[in-house]
């Protein structure tokens, strides 16, 4: 492994302790929720990059619609695959402190139900791009997929005023609805998720890239070599 | 409560933290693999 590549994983590194520390200690416990309030600095962020990721995926879909670079459905592939692990944390840990604030651990609340139907859909969007055995033609469908799918992402955050549920509103027009050490302590959360997702997200991408690379030397390895064969053969 | 909201930070943050370390020697393995095959495809041709 590269040196700039041990830097960036240290750095990430520093960057969950930091995020641990103003998570648990650093952060206050808020008056009437008191320390399940910690559970929203996870929660808020991972629903962040969830939305950032399928965004991600919905414009990297469009691009490679246009520019029929491979790169670019390799890039959307992944980050939509990020975008539902990060949601599905989001489910968890909003399940978790629904429990603890609502007394259940889901409700068909407008917020939850369109996060549940974002997550769904892009289940769907994996398992689709699997189903269909042709590369051109996965890539070509799921991108239109995708952009579609994305639709979802600005309904669930209008959901809350659209609706009136009972899910609560941190971040409004107004700003943040909390202090400045948690609006810190959250920022820095968002922080340290992104910086993961782009680390991920560039990994990922890179062995895919890799992968296909060494499939098609393979392959011509492979042909080489019997035609090396069929020379001395004769 | 806070003591197994910690604890399960952690051990997540920990487990990230480890898959991206595997996700990266991953990376380099097929790094490696793929040199290989090149230097192999450049030895056919000579």
């Amino acid at each position: 492994m590269k040196k700039w590549q041990w830097t960036l994983v240290a750095l990430l590194g520093i960057g969950m302790i930091i995020s641990q520390y103003m998570d648990f200690i650093a952060s206050p416990p808020e008056a009437q929720m008191g320390n399940v309030v910690r559970i929203m600095y996870f929660h808020v962020a991972s629903a962040v990059v969830a939305f950032t990721a399928f965004g991600v995926t919905a414009l990297l879909g469009l691009i490679y619609l246009v520019r029929k670079k491979w790169i670019w459905d390799q890039l959307a592939r992944v980050s939509a695959e990020i975008g539902v692990v990060y949601t599905t944390f989001v489910l968890i840990s909003g399940s978790i402190w629904g429990d603890a604030v609502w007394n259940t651990w889901w409700t068909w609340d407008p917020t939850l139900t369109t996060t549940l139907i974002l997550w769904f859909l892009y289940l769907a969007y994996i398992l689709l791009r699997a189903s269909i055995a042709d590369r051109e033609r996965a890539a070509k469908v799921a991108s239109v997929y995708g952009f579609i799918a994305a639709i979802d992402i600005p309904i669930i955050h209008q959901s809350v005023t659209w609706w009136r549920g009972i899910h609560p509103n941190v971040i409004t027009a107004q700003g943040f609805n909390m202090p400045p050490i948690m609006v810190f302590t959250l920022l820095f959360s968002f922080l340290v998720f992104l910086g993961l997702y782009s680390v991920i997200l560039w990994i990922s991408t890179m062995m895919a890239k890799d992968r296909d690379e060494l499939s098609d030397l393979r392959e011509l390895a492979r042909n080489a070599l019997a035609k090396y064969d069929e020379r001395v053969g004769s | 409560m806070l003591g197994y909201l910690f604890s399960a930070a952690a051990v997540v943050w920990i487990g990230t933290f480890v898959y991206v370390v595997i996700l990266l020697q991953r990376q380099r393995r097929l790094r490696l693999e793929l040199e290989d095959v090149k230097r192999m495809l450049d030895e056919i041709k000579e």
